[in-house]
């Protein structure tokens, strides 16, 4: 990052952060050392610029069409379909606590900033999602030609001469990522406020949390997903009787090249998880109710690598309805409504 | 569980010093209320809790403002029977009054909570405990969702290094 940046006392934005952040959640490690007003116009510029579709080729799609918020920033496709109507080979993932993630996408091992991040979608060519590659200056020519942004970026990187960059462009967009925090459903209601549950959310959670079922073991904690470093088999696919996943799906092996990480994925936040159907890395289980199934049965496959905890138990129909009660306690309503987090144009 | 180094209040450290300077002219030799302590740990983590009731009710004997020996002494008298749930209580409470940054006491505590049926207070104890050890956290909240106790002694505040 570039940018001078005004170094004010650190613990006053990191209490102004720790008052913001969900009950029970952690002290974020990077949290800002920016001033509160230039941090607070960063998120707001990033905000505009999620929401806006000049920054792909066509000015087709924008990251919150991928990212929805009343889906919990998914979009409800299988897989994601990029600006000039590409198949992305995965489907997008929820960013709700993004900021929290150990590693961002599905399988990327050394992905971990945000700003990094945000390069993908925008550059990416395999597949196509934004397709700004070579086309970057058109694109920041349309920013500065839209009589909104010059304010916002002045405030945001207050000291610099023309502001309208790429690299501040994804620092405002990782700002505005790391407010994406959802920790309010009637699961931490009932943890923090010790109201009631459901009577079946209830029984669910503990099955959930059991270790017979062994659910919390891989979506564990405050955002009830895998740690940093965490990536897990759970036997979706097995296409030669060895293990392999389809092409496009091979998980961490894509990056490692290791044989024995073949299939294994990051075990995503489950916060809000009923609105995000459907479900895996490349949406191929349609609903909850097939989720509980296909990990009841073991996995979809008998993949000879599926992680020890993949090895299937017995559930009523009332249990497994339970289950699936308790992932709906999951959803955060006022994040998915929330005004701050909205489409500001 | 990876233990977590204890936290050394400087009065402890006071007194561990002064006990040092005054007993022995062997540095390295541990205090004796530490020495019961230490064994107190080893016979809980084999599982003889009458035996680690013994060690720490020593080490108290001779140091009744250790926290962690409170702690462990609680968890020592609940694991022989129900009846001493109430001692029990009384020691991590005394532990929490020592050390309000316990973050084991607040596990052992939290698992009492659950076995008396009293939900609310586990999650109060589990909601502090977020703040102090992530990790332990997490345990206890399995406890609470599912009803179940632990295996283990997770909750065990460890051996005594100065
Ligand atoms: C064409 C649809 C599409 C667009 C547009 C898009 N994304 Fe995504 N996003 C995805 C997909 C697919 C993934 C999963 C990628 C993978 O791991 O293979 C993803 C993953 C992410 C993640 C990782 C989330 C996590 O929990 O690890 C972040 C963060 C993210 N996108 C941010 C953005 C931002 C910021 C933009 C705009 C600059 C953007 N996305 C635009 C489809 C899209
Ligand atoms: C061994 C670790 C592990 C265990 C145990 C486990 N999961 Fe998962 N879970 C994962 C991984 C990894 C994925 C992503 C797999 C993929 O896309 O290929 C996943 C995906 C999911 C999804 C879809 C998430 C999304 O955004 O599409 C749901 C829902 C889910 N799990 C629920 C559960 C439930 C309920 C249980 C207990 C019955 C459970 N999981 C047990 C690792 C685990």
């Amino acid at each position: 990052m570039a940018t001078p940046t005004l170094l004010i006392l650190t613990s006053l934005a990191a209490a102004a952060l720790a008052s913001d952040r969900p009950r029970g959640f952690p002290l974020l490690e990077s949290a800002a050392t920016l001033d509160p007003e230039t941090q607070s116009a960063r998120v707001e510029l990033g905000r505009h610029l999620f929401y806006d579709r000049r920054l792909s080729v066509n000015r087709g799609i924008s990251c919150a069409d991928c990212h929805q918020q009343d889906l919990a920033f998914t979009d409800g496709r299988a897989r994601a379909i990029g600006a000039t109507g590409q198949l992305h080979p995965r489907g997008a993932m929820s960013l709700a606590n993004v900021a929290y993630a150990g590693s961002l996408g599905w399988d990327d091992p050394d992905l971990t900033r945000l700003e990094d991040q945000a390069l993908v979608p925008l550059l990416n060519e395999h597949p196509v999602e934004m397709g700004l590659r070579g086309h970057e200056d058109e694109a920041l020519a349309r920013l500065r030609d839209e009589p909104r942004y010059a304010p916002l970026f002045r405030d945001a990187f207050p000291m610099t001469g023309d502001p309208i960059s790429l690299d501040r462009i994804v620092v405002a967009l990782a700002a505005f990522e790391r407010t994406l925090l959802s920790g309010d459903s009637p699961y931490d209601r009932w943890l923090h406020d010790d109201r009631p549950l459901p009577e079946a959310a209830r029984r669910g959670m503990r099955l959930f949390f059991s270790a017979r079922l062994s659910c919390s073991q891989c979506h564990g904690g405050f955002g009830f997903s895998a740690g940093p470093g965490e990536f897990f088999n759970t036997g979706l696919y097995d296409v030669d009787g060895k293990g392999a996943y389809p092409a496009g799906s091979e998980g961490l092996y894509r990056h490692t090249g290791r044989p024995e990480d073949m299939g294994r994925f990051r075990a995503p936040t489950l916060r809000n998880i009923a609105v995000t159907a459907p479900y895996m890395h490349d949406g191929s289980v349609g609903t909850l109710e097939e989720v509980v199934e296909t990990y009841a049965r073991g996995g979809r496959t008998r993949n000879p690598l599926r992680d020890e905890l993949i090895r299937g138990f017995e559930l009523t129909d009332q249990q497994a309805a339970d289950l699936v009660a308790f992932l709906h306690a999951l959803t955060d309503d006022a994040f998915l409504e929330a005004p701050e987090l909205s489409n500001p144009w | 569980m990876i233990r977590k180094t204890i936290i050394v209040t400087t009065a402890l450290l006071l007194a561990a010093t002064c006990a040092f300077a005054a007993g022995s002219k062997k540095k390295e030799e541990p205090a004796k209320w530490a020495e019961s302590y230490n064994q107190g740990v080893d016979q809980m983590k084999a599982g003889d809790f009458a035996a680690a009731q013994k060690s720490f009710e020593a080490a108290l004997a001779a140091k009744d403002d250790f926290a962690e020996a409170h702690n462990n002494l609680g968890f020592s008298l609940r694991k022989q029977g129900d009846a001493h749930r109430d001692k029990a209580l009384e020691h991590y409470n005394r532990a929490l009054e020592l050390n309000p940054k316990l973050a084991e006491a607040y596990m052992y505590r939290g698992v009492l909570y659950v076995l008396l049926g009293d939900e609310a207070k586990a999650k109060a104890d589990h909601n502090t405990l977020a703040e102090l050890d992530g990790e332990l956290a997490k345990a206890l909240l399995q406890v609470i969702a599912t009803g179940e106790e632990p295996e283990g002694t997770a909750g065990l505040a460890g051996t005594w290094t100065n």
